[in-house]
């Protein structure tokens, strides 16, 4: 039963196992694609818009470019700053330089430089002058270029500046005019609200990062400077660099997808350059009820399938359970008929198959049971075992032969009714008793008991068999003298004859009707020997024969006797 | 030199008379002759040799006086050559204003918008190069050379100047261009004149951009 139960729990766990297993690698899988796939999308529409703008950051960089251009080109060509020029009197430049910064009011910073490179007027330096300009190579590329303009970003003072550099014509190079705008938290705002990302303007020098303007609070601020620090010296603040010259960065916590523009190359390793970045989770944010409910109906989707698996595990277990018990109820011998399931699958005719196979077995088991009794069961055993044929083997036997004294006699004393009682009482008991040492009762005859030691079933201790049978049917005798005395019934005296010979044993008869038995010589022996115990006053009479083949026993010698029908003399014993 | 051996007997009377004029005039004298090129070997025009040493003192007979007409937006004669104490007057024949002014060291003037021909005159009594432009058209640029002596001269488009009626001699001199560094705008160039014929001199000049604001044909758009 444990052995069931354990099985019954293992059958619906691998179903179970089988159904949910696959489904959830399915769904798992389904899962995790729509999340890459969404996450990968919003990744590709993140990349596009911080490369839109990048080129958007390019493009206000080249307008504020033009504006300072523009309108240092309509102050140089403007009389009245020419003439204050042309004082040569360095308090008149610079309030000339302010009252400009303060009527265009787009330029922080102007610097007025001789054509020979020397500073004459620095607005964020007032006071400061006769010193070599530090960008040089900027005149040098106003110089060179068609429109005698350049413009580049530089540091001053740890601010990020875009210069822009016009001749002062007048009409012959008379200075270069220097116009500068600060990248501050204004111009990253601006920016900002172009192109929807953060924005930051980062320096970064050997393994220090300063984050110079920026759209981030304070604490983001802070965290970009630290990881720019500790991002790769040739590209700072790019973090892991991905499709498209975009990277990965974490910022306390949250991952913006960052892209890096170089502004400004410093000298040595360190750079100045526009971070633009836009949070990964806030663009992932539509998706999330998407995946919360795809995960919902994943769940509900396993559920559904897990309670099904276990109706199916149910109603396919509990049947198959039902009829294991029935059969092991059929293995026990107990045929009972059981209503025949009402299901019309497999598993019914299953039960209409085990239905049938109990009636049949039970039908059996009746006829083995009346074989039983008709005949001895290794006989019924071999009739049913179906090798039932005519035919004979010649086989060594010890053929025992019983009979009733003087029964005639006690038949007419007693009523017919009683006889038969006591005769089937007694032929019962010696049976048993037949049976018991392993013998096998071939017939009776009226009063008579022929028993068979060796056959149909060879054993080596036949004789042996058949002595001590002799003597437990006496043993039993007695019994049934005691049983005699109280019904006030006389006793029974039997005589017994065992002889051990050849004999042909097998299926006799007709093809009809047939019988499983011994004959020859040594049959006729047995029953002449049965005959001898009266006038020999011996119970038991064994031939030499069985003697020989059953050593140890107490013979007592009878000498030789001549048998009829029988040439030879036979040497007998008694018992 | 037309050839002595002329049979033509009016020309060589002409001409002989022609050289005994000039040779009595300027006896034992000789001319220099400076070709310019640039670094790229092409011929530099409109620059200007003046000798500086010796000395002379100017003839009583140069002419004081000079114009430097406007017509179509643009200086008709960009680069003129002057002595000191010259009065330049600027003639206006566009008929629009134009707005005259220079902020060289050498003269500092301002002719307000005016239109026609204008009665003042700058006078030039300093030394040196006056950058002209005007106020209203940036791309007018003009050239004063204000010389301290006559013995002056400027290159043609071959890039040849010649300053003739130097005695033999030992000379000191300056090349100016407007496009040429300072330093070398200020240095000497020696050179000894053979006593007859030209003597030459080559020189190649290193000259920087052309700074000027180019005129733009429809007068809006800026140039980049």
């Amino acid at each position: 039963m444990r052995r069931g139960a354990w099985q019954f729990a293992s059958f619906r766990g691998r179903l179970l196992v089988f159904v949910l297993v696959p489904m959830l690698a399915v769904l798992a899988g389904v899962f995790f694609s729509v999340e890459r796939s969404t996450s990968a999308n919003t990744r590709t529409v993140i990349n596009d818009s911080l490369l839109v703008g990048r080129d958007t950051l390019q493009r206000l960089l080249a307008e504020r470019r033009d504006t300072l251009l523009a309108s240092s080109a309509l102050l140089t060509a403007d009389f009245a700053f020419r003439t204050a020029y042309a004082t040569e009197n360095y308090a008149t430049r610079l309030d000339t330089a302010q009252n400009y910064l303060r009527r265009v009011g787009i330029a922080d910073a102007m610097i007025i430089v001789s054509p020979d490179g020397i500073v004459e007027v620095d607005t964020l330096h007032p006071g400061r002058q006769g010193v070599s300009f530090a960008w040089p190579e900027l005149l040098d590329a106003a110089d060179q270029s068609e429109s005698y303009t350049a413009s580049s970003v530089v540091l001053i003072d740890d601010d990020a500046y875009q210069l822009s550099v016009t001749p002062f014509l007048a009409p012959d190079l008379k200075a270069w005019i220097v116009v500068g705008r600060r990248l501050d938290d204004a111009f990253v705002r601006e920016l900002k609200r172009l192109v929807r990302a953060e924005v930051s303007v980062v320096r970064r020098t050997a393994g220090k990062a300063t984050v110079l303007a920026s759209s981030l609070d304070a604490t983001h601020r802070a965290a970009l400077a630290r990881s720019a620090a500790n991002a790769d010296a040739s590209r700072p603040a790019a973090g892991t660099r991905g499709a498209a010259g975009t990277g990965l960065l974490e910022l306390e916590g949250a991952a913006y997808v960052t892209l890096q523009e170089p502004l400004l190359q410093l000298e040595g390793s360190g750079e100045v350059s526009t971070v633009l970045q836009r949070s990964l989770d806030q663009a992932l944010a539509p998706y999330r009820p998407l995946n919360q409910r795809l995960l919902l109906l994943f769940m509900l989707g396993v559920l559904v399938a897990g309670v099904i698996a276990l109706w199916l595990a149910q109603n396919l277990s509990q049947p198959v359970a039902a009829l294991a018990k029935r059969v092991e109820r059929i293995a026990r011998g107990d045929y009972a008929q059981v209503m025949s399931s009402t299901r019309r699958d497999e598993l019914g005719q299953l039960a209409g198959s085990v239905n049938d196979m109990a009636r049949g077995l039970a039908d059996r088991e009746r006829v083995r049971d009346l074989l039983g009794k008709v005949v001895s069961k290794e006989i019924a055993s071999e009739l049913l075992s179906g090798k039932v044929e005519l035919g004979g083997e010649e086989r060594q036997v010890t053929v025992l032969f019983s009979d009733i004294r003087n029964f005639t006699t006690l038949c007419e004393q007693l009523p017919a009714t009683q006889i038969v009682g006591l005769l089937n009482r007694y032929l019962s008991r010696m049976s048993e008793v037949i049976e018991s040492q392993g013998g096998v009762v071939d017939k009776y005859i009226g009063d008579a008991v022929m028993a068979l030691f060796g056959a149909p079933v060879a054993r080596a201790d036949a004789a042996t068999a058949a002595v001590r049978a002799a003597i437990a049917m006496q043993e039993a005798l007695d019994e049934l003298h005691a049983l005699h005395d109280a019904e006030q019934l006389p006793r029974l005296a039997t005589g017994i004859g065992v002889h051990t010979g050849t004999v042909v044993a097998g299926n006799l008869g007709s093809t009809h009707r047939m019988n499983y038995t011994v004959i020859g010589d040594a049959v006729n022996l047995a029953s002449r020997l049965q005959g001898l115990t009266r006038e020999h006053d011996s119970a038991i009479i064994v031939s030499a024969a069985t003697a020989a083949a059953a050593p140890g026993f107490a013979y007592r010698p009878l000498g030789e006797v001549r048998v009829k029908g029988k040439s030879e003399l036979i040497v007998i014993y008694g018992l | 030199m037309p050839s002595r051996t002329h049979t033509s007997p009016l020309p060589v009377v002409l001409c002989l008379l022609a050289m005994q004029l000039f040779c009595g005039a300027l006896a034992n004298a000789g001319a220099l002759e400076v070709t310019l090129v640039d670094k790229a070997g092409k011929p530099v025009a409109d620059a200007v040799v003046e000798i500086v040493s010796p000395v002379v003192p100017l003839p009583a007979n140069v002419p004081l006086t000079a114009s430097m007409d406007q017509i179509d937006k643009e200086f008709v004669n960009p680069l003129l050559l002057v002595v000191v104490g010259t009065r330049v007057s600027f003639p206006n024949k566009d008929n629009i204003h134009h707005h005259v002014y220079s902020f060289s060291e050498a003269k500092t003037f301002e002719l307000p918008l005016w239109t026609g021909n204008n009665t003042k005159s700058v006078l030039l009594d300093k030394p040196g190069v006056v950058v002209v432009g005007c106020n209203v058209h940036d791309w007018m640029q003009g050239h004063i050379y204000v010389a301290a002596t006559q013995r002056m001269a400027k290159s043609d488009a071959r890039g040849k100047l010649l300053i003739p009626n130097l005695p033999a001699g030992g000379y000191a001199f300056r090349i100016w261009h407007a496009r040429l560094k300072a330093s070398d705008i200020s240095k000497l160039h020696n050179v000894v004149i053979e006593d007859r014929g030209n003597t030459a001199y080559p020189a190649t000049l290193e000259l920087g951009r052309d700074r000027r604001i180019r005129r733009a044909p429809s007068g809006l758009a800026r140039d980049y």
